[in-house]
């Protein structure tokens, strides 16, 4: 598959987009929620980071672009496996008195490879669906 | 909106329905089977769980094959490229990171 895959999906937040914003632009807000483990310093073009998500997996990141108040734009990879590289935009936006919209749009930057295809267990594989929430009904899926 | 694009929709629309997800899940824990015998132990009718199950035939998510005068259901998950595989693991991985922003900004009460 060549063409570019990319997931888009929003949640809406009842706190006001300033509040949301400190979320997503600030290393401290980011740490209550990003992974369960983030190590960053900055956020602002060029700063560094580190996570380790979920599944214990560690991820490098690097903030490419902040657009104060409204957007951040970071890429992220694996730390065993640079190859698997992604960018992601968290966009926040008003929505009412009060409350917020926070938008993420993941694009893909690597092919993604078969192999991890392949390694990965048919049984695992439906097992992922278990963990399916509300948010797929909002997952968008642009070619 | 292309053929690809298309492919896509029926995908994610089949799996958006949980009684379609717990209906692929048994049928790869548990193997091919009618659906007959996934109607036993749910609360849906058989009829309800043969159209469940058309949809996700249409995805390619399952394979039907008749043997006598049953009709076997089979989990195809090896028909999901590792481009869509990409997706709908990482759009799984920003629910959670999404549910627990919102948890993160409720104020405790």
């Amino acid at each position: 598959m060549d063409e570019t895959q990319t997931v888009d999906t929003e949640i809406e937040l009842d706190v006001p987009a300033a509040d949301a914003w400190h979320a997503v632009a600030t290393p401290e807000g980011l740490a209550g929620w990003l992974a369960p483990e983030v190590e960053l310093a900055d956020v602002a073009p060029g700063a560094p980071g580190r996570i380790v998500d979920d599944e214990g997996v560690a991820r490098r990141l690097s903030i490419q672009r902040v657009d104060v108040g409204r957007s951040v734009t970071f890429t992220w990879w694996r730390e065993d496996d640079p190859g698997d590289a992604s960018t992601v935009t968290l966009v926040v936006d008003p929505a009412g008195e009060g409350r917020s919209r926070l938008r993420v749009v993941e694009v893909l930057v690597a092919a993604a490879r078969p192999s991890a295809w392949a390694s990965s267990a048919r049984g695992a594989w439906l097992g992922c669906l278990a963990q399916f929430g509300s948010a797929l009904a909002t997952l968008r899926v642009r070619m | 909106m292309n053929a690809t694009a298309d492919v896509l929709d029926g995908l994610f629309g089949a799996l958006a329905d949980p009684t379609r997800r717990l209906l692929l899940r048994r049928l790869g824990d548990e193997g091919a089977q009618s659906a007959t015998r996934l109607s036993v132990g749910l609360p849906v009718s058989r009829q309800a769980i043969v159209k469940h199950l058309q949809v996700l035939a249409d995805a390619g998510l399952v394979t039907a094959e008749r043997a006598g005068r049953e009709v076997n259901y089979a989990a195809t998950p090896e028909h999901l490229s590792p481009g869509v595989s990409w997706m709908v693991d990482t759009g799984a991985a920003w629910d959670r990171r999404l549910q627990r922003l919102k948890r993160h900004l409720t104020p405790p009460t």
